[in-house]
Protein backbone atom coordinates (compact mmCIF):
# COMPACT_ATOMS: atom_id res chain seq x y z
CA UNK A 1 0.00 0.00 0.00
CA UNK A 2 1.53 3.12 -1.36
CA UNK A 3 -0.34 5.36 0.78
CA UNK A 4 0.43 8.40 -1.00
CA UNK A 5 1.39 8.09 -5.15
CA UNK A 6 4.00 10.67 -4.43
CA UNK A 7 6.05 8.35 -2.89
CA UNK A 8 6.84 5.80 -5.44
CA UNK A 9 9.37 8.35 -6.56
CA UNK A 10 11.64 7.64 -3.46
CA UNK A 11 12.86 4.35 -4.70
CA UNK A 12 13.83 5.84 -7.88
CA UNK A 13 15.88 8.96 -6.03
CA UNK A 14 17.15 6.59 -3.30
CA UNK A 15 18.55 4.00 -6.30
CA UNK A 16 20.42 7.05 -8.28
CA UNK A 17 21.90 8.99 -5.13
CA UNK A 18 22.96 5.43 -4.02
CA UNK A 19 24.79 5.17 -7.35
CA UNK A 20 25.84 8.46 -7.64
CA UNK A 21 27.69 8.31 -4.17
CA UNK A 22 29.23 4.57 -5.32
CA UNK A 23 31.37 6.87 -8.05
CA UNK A 24 32.30 9.29 -5.73
CA UNK A 25 35.48 7.87 -4.74
CA UNK A 26 36.73 8.11 -8.70
CA UNK A 27 36.18 11.54 -8.38
CA UNK A 28 36.99 13.10 -5.06
CA UNK A 29 40.46 13.31 -3.56
CA UNK A 30 41.72 12.24 0.19
CA UNK A 31 39.90 15.36 2.02
CA UNK A 32 36.27 14.97 -0.28
CA UNK A 33 36.30 11.20 0.35
CA UNK A 34 36.74 11.77 4.41
CA UNK A 35 33.70 14.38 3.82
CA UNK A 36 32.09 11.59 1.96
CA UNK A 37 32.64 9.22 4.53
CA UNK A 38 31.50 11.39 7.77
CA UNK A 39 28.23 12.35 5.85
CA UNK A 40 27.21 8.62 5.03
CA UNK A 41 27.86 8.18 8.95
CA UNK A 42 25.88 10.57 10.07
CA UNK A 43 23.10 9.54 8.27
CA UNK A 44 23.69 5.78 9.32
CA UNK A 45 23.40 7.42 12.84
CA UNK A 46 20.19 9.85 11.85
CA UNK A 47 18.55 7.36 10.44
CA UNK A 48 19.02 5.01 13.31
CA UNK A 49 17.78 7.92 15.88
CA UNK A 50 14.75 8.80 13.39
CA UNK A 51 13.90 4.96 13.80
CA UNK A 52 13.11 5.91 16.84
CA UNK A 53 12.95 9.38 17.76
CA UNK A 54 10.88 10.06 14.73
CA UNK A 55 8.75 6.87 14.02
CA UNK A 56 7.68 5.92 17.92
CA UNK A 57 8.53 9.41 18.99
CA UNK A 58 10.26 8.28 22.23
CA UNK A 59 13.34 11.04 22.55
CA UNK A 60 15.88 8.40 23.43
CA UNK A 61 19.70 9.12 24.80
CA UNK A 62 20.99 5.78 24.80
CA UNK A 63 22.52 5.76 21.55
CA UNK A 64 25.94 6.37 22.65
CA UNK A 65 25.48 3.47 24.67
CA UNK A 66 25.50 1.76 21.26
CA UNK A 67 27.73 3.60 19.57
CA UNK A 68 29.84 2.84 22.11
CA UNK A 69 29.85 -0.92 22.65
CA UNK A 70 30.01 -1.26 19.11
CA UNK A 71 33.03 0.23 19.08
CA UNK A 72 34.39 -0.87 22.22
CA UNK A 73 33.35 -4.42 22.72
CA UNK A 74 34.68 -4.99 18.47
CA UNK A 75 38.23 -3.59 20.21
CA UNK A 76 38.17 -6.25 22.82
CA UNK A 77 37.58 -8.68 20.83
CA UNK A 78 40.15 -7.85 18.22
CA UNK A 79 42.84 -7.29 21.42
CA UNK A 80 42.56 -10.71 22.26
CA UNK A 81 43.04 -11.97 18.83
CA UNK A 82 39.38 -12.67 17.60
CA UNK A 83 39.13 -11.86 13.70
CA UNK A 84 37.35 -9.47 12.37
CA UNK A 85 34.61 -11.05 11.56
CA UNK A 86 34.14 -12.06 15.37
CA UNK A 87 34.78 -8.37 16.35
CA UNK A 88 32.43 -7.35 14.14
CA UNK A 89 29.72 -9.88 15.04
CA UNK A 90 30.53 -10.20 18.88
CA UNK A 91 30.17 -6.60 18.63
CA UNK A 92 27.00 -6.51 17.76
CA UNK A 93 25.74 -8.87 19.92
CA UNK A 94 27.08 -7.33 23.20
CA UNK A 95 24.48 -3.92 21.70
CA UNK A 96 21.94 -6.09 21.17
CA UNK A 97 22.10 -7.61 24.83
CA UNK A 98 22.49 -4.68 26.05
CA UNK A 99 19.44 -3.50 24.15
CA UNK A 100 17.37 -6.02 25.35
CA UNK A 101 18.37 -5.01 29.12
CA UNK A 102 17.56 -1.33 28.43
CA UNK A 103 14.45 -1.50 26.29
CA UNK A 104 13.08 -3.92 28.62
CA UNK A 105 12.24 -1.43 31.05
CA UNK A 106 13.00 1.73 29.93
CA UNK A 107 10.13 1.28 27.08
CA UNK A 108 7.12 1.31 30.07
CA UNK A 109 8.57 4.69 30.32
CA UNK A 110 6.79 7.86 29.47
CA UNK A 111 7.76 11.42 28.14
CA UNK A 112 10.83 13.09 30.03
CA UNK A 113 11.58 9.53 32.25
CA UNK A 114 12.62 7.64 29.10
CA UNK A 115 14.70 10.80 28.50
CA UNK A 116 16.53 10.74 31.75
CA UNK A 117 16.70 6.97 31.73
CA UNK A 118 18.13 6.35 28.26
CA UNK A 119 20.48 9.50 29.45
CA UNK A 120 21.91 7.63 32.81
CA UNK A 121 22.32 4.35 30.47
CA UNK A 122 24.76 5.86 28.25
CA UNK A 123 26.17 7.15 31.11
CA UNK A 124 26.81 4.61 33.59
CA UNK A 125 28.27 2.82 30.35
CA UNK A 126 30.79 5.10 29.66
CA UNK A 127 32.04 5.35 33.37
CA UNK A 128 32.10 1.64 33.45
CA UNK A 129 34.20 1.22 30.07
CA UNK A 130 36.68 4.29 31.51
CA UNK A 131 37.33 2.12 34.42
CA UNK A 132 37.11 -1.44 32.81
CA UNK A 133 40.95 -2.89 33.01
CA UNK A 134 40.03 -6.52 32.03
CA UNK A 135 40.37 -8.38 29.12
CA UNK A 136 43.98 -6.85 27.52
CA UNK A 137 41.64 -4.06 27.98
CA UNK A 138 41.88 -0.50 29.67
CA UNK A 139 39.44 1.95 29.06
CA UNK A 140 41.58 4.90 30.59
CA UNK A 141 44.00 4.24 27.77
CA UNK A 142 43.41 4.90 23.67
CA UNK A 143 44.20 2.16 21.57
CA UNK A 144 45.55 2.20 18.04
CA UNK A 145 42.75 -0.05 16.49
CA UNK A 146 44.53 -0.63 12.81
CA UNK A 147 47.54 -2.32 14.07
CA UNK A 148 45.68 -4.80 15.51
CA UNK A 149 43.97 -6.14 12.80
CA UNK A 150 46.97 -5.80 10.03
CA UNK A 151 45.19 -2.60 8.15
CA UNK A 152 48.31 -1.16 7.95
CA UNK A 153 49.36 -3.31 5.10
CA UNK A 154 46.73 -1.41 3.02
CA UNK A 155 47.65 1.80 0.77
CA UNK A 156 46.18 4.93 2.64
CA UNK A 157 44.02 5.32 -0.91
CA UNK A 158 42.83 2.38 -0.19
CA UNK A 159 41.55 2.13 3.12
CA UNK A 160 39.91 5.73 2.85
CA UNK A 161 37.55 4.02 0.09
CA UNK A 162 37.06 0.81 2.40
CA UNK A 163 35.52 2.61 4.67
CA UNK A 164 33.37 4.82 2.48
CA UNK A 165 31.84 2.04 1.10
CA UNK A 166 31.28 0.22 4.63
CA UNK A 167 29.97 3.87 5.54
CA UNK A 168 27.85 3.87 2.56
CA UNK A 169 26.80 0.48 2.79
CA UNK A 170 25.31 1.08 6.65
CA UNK A 171 23.85 4.39 5.75
CA UNK A 172 22.02 2.49 2.63
CA UNK A 173 20.91 -0.09 4.77
CA UNK A 174 19.30 2.40 7.24
CA UNK A 175 17.69 4.43 4.40
CA UNK A 176 15.98 1.14 3.18
CA UNK A 177 14.68 0.48 6.51
CA UNK A 178 12.81 3.45 7.06
CA UNK A 179 11.86 3.31 3.42
CA UNK A 180 10.50 -0.06 3.71
CA UNK A 181 9.22 1.11 7.20
CA UNK A 182 7.13 3.59 5.29
CA UNK A 183 5.40 0.91 2.89
CA UNK A 184 4.82 -1.87 5.29
CA UNK A 185 1.91 -1.65 8.02
CA UNK A 186 4.28 -1.53 10.61
CA UNK A 187 4.83 1.84 9.75
CA UNK A 188 1.77 2.90 10.22
CA UNK A 189 1.55 1.44 13.48
CA UNK A 190 4.10 3.13 15.07
CA UNK A 191 2.59 6.29 13.59
CA UNK A 192 -0.68 5.27 15.00
CA UNK A 193 1.38 4.74 18.54
CA UNK A 194 2.97 7.98 18.44
CA UNK A 195 -0.25 9.55 18.41
CA UNK A 196 -2.30 7.09 20.67
CA UNK A 197 -0.91 4.50 22.28
CA UNK A 198 -4.29 3.39 23.91
CA UNK A 199 -6.10 3.44 20.71
CA UNK A 200 -3.71 1.68 18.74
CA UNK A 201 -3.52 -1.35 21.27
CA UNK A 202 -7.24 -1.22 21.44
CA UNK A 203 -7.30 -1.44 17.37
CA UNK A 204 -4.96 -4.98 17.50
CA UNK A 205 -1.40 -3.00 17.24
CA UNK A 206 0.91 -5.13 19.90
CA UNK A 207 2.54 -1.52 20.97
CA UNK A 208 5.44 -2.36 23.40
CA UNK A 209 6.35 -5.70 20.92
CA UNK A 210 6.80 -3.23 18.18
CA UNK A 211 8.85 -0.81 20.01
CA UNK A 212 11.06 -3.03 21.39
CA UNK A 213 11.83 -4.65 17.53
CA UNK A 214 12.33 -0.80 16.25
CA UNK A 215 15.27 0.04 18.90
CA UNK A 216 16.69 -3.58 18.27
CA UNK A 217 17.07 -2.47 14.66
CA UNK A 218 18.15 0.80 15.16
CA UNK A 219 20.46 -0.41 17.84
CA UNK A 220 22.00 -3.09 15.68
CA UNK A 221 22.80 -0.08 12.51
CA UNK A 222 24.19 2.18 15.71
CA UNK A 223 26.70 -0.50 16.91
CA UNK A 224 27.97 -1.27 13.29
CA UNK A 225 28.17 2.24 12.69
CA UNK A 226 30.61 2.18 15.98
CA UNK A 227 32.31 -0.51 15.26
CA UNK A 228 32.60 0.95 11.67
CA UNK A 229 33.97 4.28 13.10
CA UNK A 230 36.08 2.77 15.92
CA UNK A 231 37.98 0.69 12.20
CA UNK A 232 38.11 3.97 10.49
CA UNK A 233 39.37 6.41 12.90
CA UNK A 234 42.18 4.09 14.12
CA UNK A 235 42.17 5.27 17.65
CA UNK A 236 39.78 4.70 19.98
CA UNK A 237 39.36 6.89 22.99
CA UNK A 238 36.54 5.63 25.42
CA UNK A 239 34.89 9.07 25.83
CA UNK A 240 34.42 9.73 22.44
CA UNK A 241 33.06 6.32 21.55
CA UNK A 242 30.52 7.39 24.42
CA UNK A 243 29.67 10.79 23.05
CA UNK A 244 26.62 12.55 24.01
CA UNK A 245 27.76 15.65 21.88
CA UNK A 246 27.49 13.12 19.04
CA UNK A 247 23.97 12.13 19.44
CA UNK A 248 22.56 15.76 20.41
CA UNK A 249 24.51 16.62 16.81
CA UNK A 250 21.99 13.87 15.39
CA UNK A 251 19.05 14.55 17.21
CA UNK A 252 19.39 18.47 15.94
CA UNK A 253 20.05 16.99 12.41
CA UNK A 254 16.75 14.79 12.44
CA UNK A 255 14.58 17.81 13.46
CA UNK A 256 16.07 20.29 11.29
CA UNK A 257 15.17 18.30 8.34
CA UNK A 258 11.75 16.66 9.68
CA UNK A 259 11.77 13.74 12.04
CA UNK A 260 9.74 10.67 10.95
CA UNK A 261 10.46 10.81 6.91
CA UNK A 262 12.58 9.45 4.87
CA UNK A 263 14.19 12.71 3.42
CA UNK A 264 13.81 14.54 6.51
CA UNK A 265 17.28 13.32 8.30
CA UNK A 266 19.20 12.95 5.27
CA UNK A 267 18.24 17.10 4.44
CA UNK A 268 19.90 17.89 7.98
CA UNK A 269 22.86 15.95 7.79
CA UNK A 270 23.76 17.67 4.66
CA UNK A 271 22.85 21.19 5.99
CA UNK A 272 24.67 20.95 9.08
CA UNK A 273 27.60 19.13 7.61
CA UNK A 274 27.54 21.69 5.35
CA UNK A 275 27.84 24.57 7.52
CA UNK A 276 30.46 23.08 9.63
CA UNK A 277 32.59 22.49 6.29
CA UNK A 278 32.11 25.81 5.05
CA UNK A 279 31.91 28.76 7.88
CA UNK A 280 32.90 26.01 9.83
CA UNK A 281 36.64 26.16 7.81
CA UNK A 282 36.69 29.65 7.54
CA UNK A 283 34.84 31.33 10.57
CA UNK A 284 35.22 28.79 12.93
CA UNK A 285 34.34 30.78 16.28
CA UNK A 286 30.73 31.08 14.72
CA UNK A 287 29.52 28.45 13.44
CA UNK A 288 27.83 27.70 16.41
CA UNK A 289 26.29 30.41 16.31
CA UNK A 290 25.24 30.43 12.80
CA UNK A 291 24.13 26.85 13.25
CA UNK A 292 22.24 27.79 16.64
CA UNK A 293 20.67 30.72 14.46
CA UNK A 294 19.28 28.29 11.99
CA UNK A 295 17.97 25.59 14.08
CA UNK A 296 15.37 28.06 16.38
CA UNK A 297 14.38 29.84 13.01
CA UNK A 298 13.63 26.14 11.61
CA UNK A 299 12.22 24.90 14.59
CA UNK A 300 9.85 27.96 15.31
CA UNK A 301 9.10 28.56 11.67
CA UNK A 302 9.04 24.75 10.21
CA UNK A 303 8.41 22.46 12.69
CA UNK A 304 8.07 19.18 11.28
CA UNK A 305 11.25 20.15 9.56
CA UNK A 306 13.28 21.63 6.05
CA UNK A 307 11.58 19.09 4.45
CA UNK A 308 8.38 20.85 4.45
CA UNK A 309 10.36 23.33 2.19
CA UNK A 310 10.39 20.50 -0.25
CA UNK A 311 7.02 19.19 0.02
CA UNK A 312 5.06 22.16 0.10
CA UNK A 313 7.88 24.89 -1.97
CA UNK A 314 7.05 28.17 -1.96
CA UNK A 315 3.74 27.50 0.27
CA UNK A 316 5.88 26.65 2.75
CA UNK A 317 7.03 30.66 3.48
CA UNK A 318 3.77 31.89 2.94
CA UNK A 319 3.23 34.08 5.81
CA UNK A 320 -0.17 32.20 6.68
CA UNK A 321 1.59 29.11 6.99
CA UNK A 322 4.60 30.87 9.15
CA UNK A 323 2.38 32.04 11.36
CA UNK A 324 0.60 29.05 11.86
CA UNK A 325 3.46 26.94 12.54
CA UNK A 326 4.05 29.36 15.47
CA UNK A 327 0.73 29.40 16.94
CA UNK A 328 1.65 26.05 17.23
CA UNK A 329 3.63 26.81 20.13
CA UNK A 330 1.47 28.77 22.11
CA UNK A 331 0.55 27.45 25.53
CA UNK A 332 -3.11 26.04 26.20
CA UNK B 1 -21.39 -23.17 23.73
CA UNK B 2 -23.32 -20.83 26.19
CA UNK B 3 -25.65 -18.29 25.36
CA UNK B 4 -23.05 -15.37 27.44
CA UNK B 5 -20.32 -13.80 25.12
CA UNK B 6 -18.83 -12.11 28.13
CA UNK B 7 -19.15 -12.53 31.71
CA UNK B 8 -17.62 -10.98 34.41
CA UNK B 9 -17.31 -11.65 37.90
CA UNK B 10 -15.89 -9.50 41.08
CA UNK B 11 -14.53 -7.21 38.29
CA UNK B 12 -12.47 -3.69 40.59
CA UNK B 13 -10.30 -1.46 39.94
CA UNK B 14 -8.79 0.40 42.87
CA UNK B 15 -6.67 4.14 42.51
CA UNK B 16 -4.62 4.32 45.30
CA UNK B 17 -7.88 4.36 48.19
CA UNK B 18 -10.27 5.29 44.95
CA UNK B 19 -12.55 1.52 44.52
CA UNK B 20 -13.49 3.24 40.82
CA UNK B 21 -14.80 -0.56 40.11
CA UNK B 22 -15.52 -2.38 43.03
CA UNK B 23 -16.41 -6.04 42.58
CA UNK B 24 -19.04 -6.15 39.66
CA UNK B 25 -20.26 -9.20 38.55
CA UNK B 26 -22.03 -9.03 34.78
CA UNK B 27 -23.17 -11.29 31.88
CA UNK B 28 -23.96 -10.53 28.29
CA UNK B 29 -25.99 -12.27 26.18
CA UNK B 30 -24.97 -12.94 21.91
CA UNK B 31 -26.42 -10.32 20.44
CA UNK B 32 -28.23 -8.06 22.53
CA UNK B 33 -27.29 -4.05 23.10
CA UNK B 34 -26.78 -3.50 27.23
CA UNK B 35 -26.89 -0.16 28.32
CA UNK B 36 -24.52 0.91 30.99
CA UNK B 37 -25.43 3.93 32.90
CA UNK B 38 -24.83 5.62 35.98
CA UNK B 39 -23.94 9.32 37.55
CA UNK B 40 -20.87 11.35 36.26
CA UNK B 41 -17.21 8.63 37.68
CA UNK B 42 -19.39 5.80 38.49
CA UNK B 43 -16.51 3.83 36.83
CA UNK B 44 -18.40 3.35 33.42
CA UNK B 45 -15.54 3.93 31.47
CA UNK B 46 -13.06 2.36 34.13
CA UNK B 47 -15.48 -0.93 33.80
CA UNK B 48 -14.41 -0.92 29.85
CA UNK B 49 -10.67 -0.06 30.66
CA UNK B 50 -10.71 -3.08 32.35
CA UNK B 51 -13.01 -5.29 29.53
CA UNK B 52 -10.85 -4.50 27.18
CA UNK B 53 -7.69 -4.53 28.63
CA UNK B 54 -6.67 -0.84 28.77
CA UNK B 55 -6.16 -1.00 32.41
CA UNK B 56 -5.21 -3.78 34.51
CA UNK B 57 -7.65 -4.66 36.95
CA UNK B 58 -7.27 -4.77 40.68
CA UNK B 59 -9.66 -7.92 41.04
CA UNK B 60 -12.00 -10.23 39.26
CA UNK B 61 -12.04 -12.77 36.57
CA UNK B 62 -13.34 -11.75 32.89
CA UNK B 63 -14.36 -14.25 30.84
CA UNK B 64 -15.02 -14.29 26.81
CA UNK B 65 -16.88 -17.11 24.91
CA UNK B 66 -15.32 -19.52 27.32
CA UNK B 67 -12.03 -18.10 27.32
CA UNK B 68 -10.31 -16.29 30.57
CA UNK B 69 -9.18 -13.30 28.83
CA UNK B 70 -7.86 -11.34 32.27
CA UNK B 71 -4.68 -11.42 32.02
CA UNK B 72 -4.47 -10.83 28.34
CA UNK B 73 -3.45 -7.54 26.56
CA UNK B 74 -5.24 -4.70 25.13
CA UNK B 75 -3.96 -5.99 21.55
CA UNK B 76 -4.88 -10.03 22.36
CA UNK B 77 -8.51 -9.07 22.98
CA UNK B 78 -8.73 -7.16 20.02
CA UNK B 79 -7.42 -10.03 17.81
CA UNK B 80 -10.20 -12.40 19.49
CA UNK B 81 -13.19 -9.75 18.59
CA UNK B 82 -13.37 -6.69 21.33
CA UNK B 83 -13.24 -3.33 20.68
CA UNK B 84 -14.25 -0.04 21.86
CA UNK B 85 -15.02 3.01 21.42
CA UNK B 86 -13.37 6.10 23.60
CA UNK B 87 -15.31 8.96 25.75
CA UNK B 88 -13.04 11.68 24.48
CA UNK B 89 -12.24 10.45 20.74
CA UNK B 90 -8.45 11.23 19.96
CA UNK B 91 -8.37 9.64 16.28
CA UNK B 92 -4.35 9.55 14.98
CA UNK B 93 -3.70 12.80 13.98
CA UNK B 94 -0.63 12.37 11.14
CA UNK B 95 -2.95 9.63 9.16
CA UNK B 96 -5.87 10.37 7.22
CA UNK B 97 -9.32 9.38 8.24
CA UNK B 98 -8.64 6.36 5.66
CA UNK B 99 -5.43 5.38 7.27
CA UNK B 100 -6.55 5.76 10.76
CA UNK B 101 -9.71 2.97 9.55
CA UNK B 102 -6.88 0.69 8.21
CA UNK B 103 -5.01 -0.19 11.43
CA UNK B 104 -7.99 -1.30 12.72
CA UNK B 105 -8.42 -3.28 9.48
CA UNK B 106 -4.54 -4.34 9.50
CA UNK B 107 -4.17 -5.19 13.04
CA UNK B 108 -7.66 -6.43 14.50
CA UNK B 109 -9.06 -9.48 13.44
CA UNK B 110 -7.69 -9.92 10.48
CA UNK B 111 -4.27 -9.40 11.15
CA UNK B 112 -3.19 -12.68 10.50
CA UNK B 113 -5.65 -13.98 7.22
CA UNK B 114 -5.57 -10.58 5.36
CA UNK B 115 -3.49 -9.34 3.08
CA UNK B 116 -2.98 -5.73 2.29
CA UNK B 117 -5.87 -5.38 -0.53
CA UNK B 118 -8.65 -7.20 1.60
CA UNK B 119 -7.61 -4.81 4.72
CA UNK B 120 -8.21 -1.58 2.48
CA UNK B 121 -11.27 -3.13 1.11
CA UNK B 122 -12.68 -3.81 4.62
CA UNK B 123 -11.51 0.05 5.36
CA UNK B 124 -13.26 1.15 2.68
CA UNK B 125 -16.42 -0.77 3.64
CA UNK B 126 -16.35 0.24 7.05
CA UNK B 127 -15.94 3.95 6.31
CA UNK B 128 -18.35 3.58 3.72
CA UNK B 129 -21.02 2.40 6.67
CA UNK B 130 -20.33 5.19 8.82
CA UNK B 131 -20.71 7.85 6.59
CA UNK B 132 -17.27 8.86 6.24
CA UNK B 133 -16.78 7.35 2.96
CA UNK B 134 -16.80 11.09 1.16
CA UNK B 135 -13.69 12.96 3.22
CA UNK B 136 -11.65 9.69 3.96
CA UNK B 137 -8.80 11.09 2.47
CA UNK B 138 -8.22 14.04 4.21
CA UNK B 139 -6.92 14.89 7.66
CA UNK B 140 -9.03 14.14 10.87
CA UNK B 141 -8.88 17.95 11.81
CA UNK B 142 -11.48 18.34 9.47
CA UNK B 143 -13.90 16.57 11.28
CA UNK B 144 -16.53 17.67 13.61
CA UNK B 145 -17.75 16.22 16.54
CA UNK B 146 -20.45 13.67 15.27
CA UNK B 147 -17.66 12.77 12.31
CA UNK B 148 -14.80 12.15 15.28
CA UNK B 149 -17.66 9.90 16.79
CA UNK B 150 -17.83 8.08 13.73
CA UNK B 151 -14.88 7.46 12.90
CA UNK B 152 -14.19 6.07 16.41
CA UNK B 153 -16.79 3.16 15.09
CA UNK B 154 -15.19 2.87 12.02
CA UNK B 155 -12.07 2.14 13.49
CA UNK B 156 -13.31 -0.29 15.61
CA UNK B 157 -15.68 -2.13 12.91
CA UNK B 158 -12.03 -2.31 10.73
CA UNK B 159 -10.83 -4.75 13.47
CA UNK B 160 -14.01 -7.03 13.00
CA UNK B 161 -15.81 -6.96 16.85
CA UNK B 162 -18.04 -9.70 18.06
CA UNK B 163 -18.28 -7.50 20.93
CA UNK B 164 -18.01 -3.64 20.94
CA UNK B 165 -18.32 -1.03 23.69
CA UNK B 166 -19.43 2.20 22.83
CA UNK B 167 -18.38 4.82 25.57
CA UNK B 168 -20.85 7.60 25.14
CA UNK B 169 -21.32 7.83 21.46
CA UNK B 170 -23.71 10.48 21.95
CA UNK B 171 -21.96 12.96 23.54
CA UNK B 172 -22.00 16.71 21.80
CA UNK B 173 -23.93 15.53 18.98
CA UNK B 174 -27.15 17.59 17.75
CA UNK B 175 -30.30 15.91 17.57
CA UNK B 176 -30.41 15.05 13.77
CA UNK B 177 -27.13 13.57 14.66
CA UNK B 178 -28.15 11.14 17.15
CA UNK B 179 -30.62 10.32 15.49
CA UNK B 180 -28.49 9.04 12.91
CA UNK B 181 -25.82 7.25 15.63
CA UNK B 182 -28.73 5.50 16.86
CA UNK B 183 -29.55 4.59 13.19
CA UNK B 184 -26.12 2.99 12.55
CA UNK B 185 -25.47 1.78 16.37
CA UNK B 186 -28.81 -0.38 15.46
CA UNK B 187 -27.40 -1.56 12.80
CA UNK B 188 -24.51 -2.59 13.28
CA UNK B 189 -26.39 -5.00 16.10
CA UNK B 190 -28.47 -6.57 13.41
CA UNK B 191 -25.25 -7.36 11.38
CA UNK B 192 -24.47 -9.43 14.54
CA UNK B 193 -22.37 -7.10 16.83
CA UNK B 194 -22.95 -7.23 20.38
CA UNK B 195 -23.07 -4.43 22.00
CA UNK B 196 -22.57 -2.77 25.14
CA UNK B 197 -24.04 0.80 25.14
CA UNK B 198 -23.04 3.43 27.54
CA UNK B 199 -24.71 6.84 27.20
CA UNK B 200 -26.06 9.83 29.38
CA UNK B 201 -28.83 10.08 27.49
CA UNK B 202 -31.40 8.60 28.88
CA UNK B 203 -34.12 8.04 26.29
CA UNK B 204 -31.49 6.93 23.99
CA UNK B 205 -30.54 4.24 26.11
CA UNK B 206 -34.10 2.97 26.55
CA UNK B 207 -35.24 2.86 23.33
CA UNK B 208 -32.05 1.00 22.05
CA UNK B 209 -31.06 -1.23 24.72
CA UNK B 210 -32.83 -4.62 25.50
CA UNK B 211 -31.42 -4.70 29.09
CA UNK B 212 -29.96 -1.80 31.00
CA UNK B 213 -27.25 -2.07 33.84
CA UNK B 214 -26.66 0.72 36.18
CA UNK B 215 -23.95 1.73 37.90
CA UNK B 216 -22.90 3.90 40.99
CA UNK B 217 -19.70 4.41 42.98
CA UNK B 218 -17.92 1.51 41.24
CA UNK B 219 -21.02 -0.72 42.12
CA UNK B 220 -23.94 -2.13 40.02
CA UNK B 221 -26.88 -1.00 41.39
CA UNK B 222 -29.61 -2.48 39.07
CA UNK B 223 -29.64 -5.04 36.23
CA UNK B 224 -33.25 -5.06 34.20
CA UNK B 225 -35.50 -4.56 31.75
CA UNK B 226 -35.73 -0.65 30.08
CA UNK B 227 -38.87 -0.40 31.96
CA UNK B 228 -37.58 -1.94 34.96
CA UNK B 229 -35.05 0.43 35.45
CA UNK B 230 -37.00 3.54 35.38
CA UNK B 231 -39.19 2.65 38.00
CA UNK B 232 -36.48 1.38 40.09
CA UNK B 233 -36.80 4.18 42.99
CA UNK B 234 -33.08 3.68 44.07
CA UNK B 235 -31.98 4.19 40.21
CA UNK B 236 -34.43 7.38 40.32
CA UNK B 237 -32.47 8.37 43.20
CA UNK B 238 -29.07 7.91 42.27
CA UNK B 239 -29.00 8.70 39.11
CA UNK B 240 -32.26 9.52 37.11
CA UNK B 241 -33.33 12.22 39.05
CA UNK B 242 -29.89 13.65 38.91
CA UNK B 243 -30.17 13.63 35.49
CA UNK B 244 -33.15 15.51 35.15
CA UNK B 245 -31.87 18.18 37.59
CA UNK B 246 -28.93 18.43 35.18
CA UNK B 247 -31.32 18.65 32.34
CA UNK B 248 -32.86 21.48 34.10
CA UNK B 249 -29.76 23.18 34.68
CA UNK B 250 -27.79 22.84 31.08
CA UNK B 251 -31.06 24.42 29.71
CA UNK B 252 -33.09 24.23 26.22
CA UNK B 253 -30.06 22.82 24.09
CA UNK B 254 -29.56 19.75 25.65
CA UNK B 255 -32.86 19.01 26.60
CA UNK B 256 -33.32 19.49 22.60
CA UNK B 257 -30.63 16.73 21.93
CA UNK B 258 -32.50 14.17 25.06
CA UNK B 259 -35.81 14.44 23.17
CA UNK B 260 -35.35 13.04 19.62
CA UNK B 261 -33.32 10.39 21.14
CA UNK B 262 -36.33 9.36 23.26
CA UNK B 263 -38.73 9.39 19.65
CA UNK B 264 -36.16 7.49 17.38
N1 LIG C 1 -6.27 6.79 35.96
C1 LIG C 1 -7.00 7.15 37.05
N2 LIG C 1 -6.38 7.46 38.21
C2 LIG C 1 -7.08 7.81 39.30
N3 LIG C 1 -8.43 7.88 39.33
C3 LIG C 1 -9.10 7.58 38.21
C4 LIG C 1 -8.43 7.21 37.00
N4 LIG C 1 -9.36 6.98 36.05
C5 LIG C 1 -10.55 7.20 36.63
N5 LIG C 1 -10.41 7.57 37.92
C6 LIG C 1 -11.50 7.85 38.87
O1 LIG C 1 -12.33 6.72 38.91
C7 LIG C 1 -13.69 7.12 39.02
C8 LIG C 1 -14.48 6.52 37.89
O2 LIG C 1 -14.14 7.21 36.70
P1 LIG C 1 -14.77 6.82 35.29
O3 LIG C 1 -14.13 7.70 34.28
O4 LIG C 1 -14.68 5.38 35.09
O5 LIG C 1 -16.29 7.26 35.48
P2 LIG C 1 -17.45 7.32 34.40
O6 LIG C 1 -18.57 6.55 34.96
O7 LIG C 1 -16.96 6.93 33.08
O8 LIG C 1 -17.79 8.87 34.42
P3 LIG C 1 -18.32 9.83 33.23
O9 LIG C 1 -19.78 9.62 33.11
O10 LIG C 1 -17.99 11.19 33.71
O11 LIG C 1 -17.56 9.47 32.02
C9 LIG C 1 -13.70 8.63 39.05
O12 LIG C 1 -13.77 9.06 40.38
C10 LIG C 1 -12.39 9.00 38.44
O13 LIG C 1 -11.92 10.22 38.93
MG1 LIG D 1 -16.74 7.83 31.29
Amino acid sequence: MPLSAARDRDGIVLALLVLGACCLPLVFGAYGLRVATMVAMYVALAQSWNLIGGYTGLISLAQPAFFGSGAIAALIFLVNGAPVWLAVLGSLGVSLAIAVMVGAPTLRLVGHYFVVATLLVSEALRNLVLNLNAFNFNGGISVNIVSKVGLTALSPTTYNQVFYYVMLGLATTAMLAIFALERSKWGLALRAIRDNQRAASALGVAATRLKIAVVLASAALVSLVGTAWAFWIGTVETNEAFSLTLTFEIIVMVFLGGRGTLWGPLLGVLVVLFINETIGVELAEITQVVSGVIVVLVVLLQPDGLIQIFRQGPRAFAPKTLAANLRRYRVR
Amino acid sequence: MSADILAVAGLAKHFGGLRAVDGVDLAVRRGEIVGLIGPNGAGKTTFVDLLTGSEPPTGGRITYRGTDITSLSAHERSRMGLARTFQVPRPFGDLTIRENVLVGALFGRGERRGGRPEALDLANRCLERAGLSAVADQSTGSLSTAGLKRLEVARCLAAEPDLLFLDEPLGGLNPTEVKDALGLIRGLNDSGITIVFIEHIIPAVMSLCHRVVVLASGRKLADGDPSEIVANPEVQRAYLGDVKAAVRRFGARRRAATRPGGAA
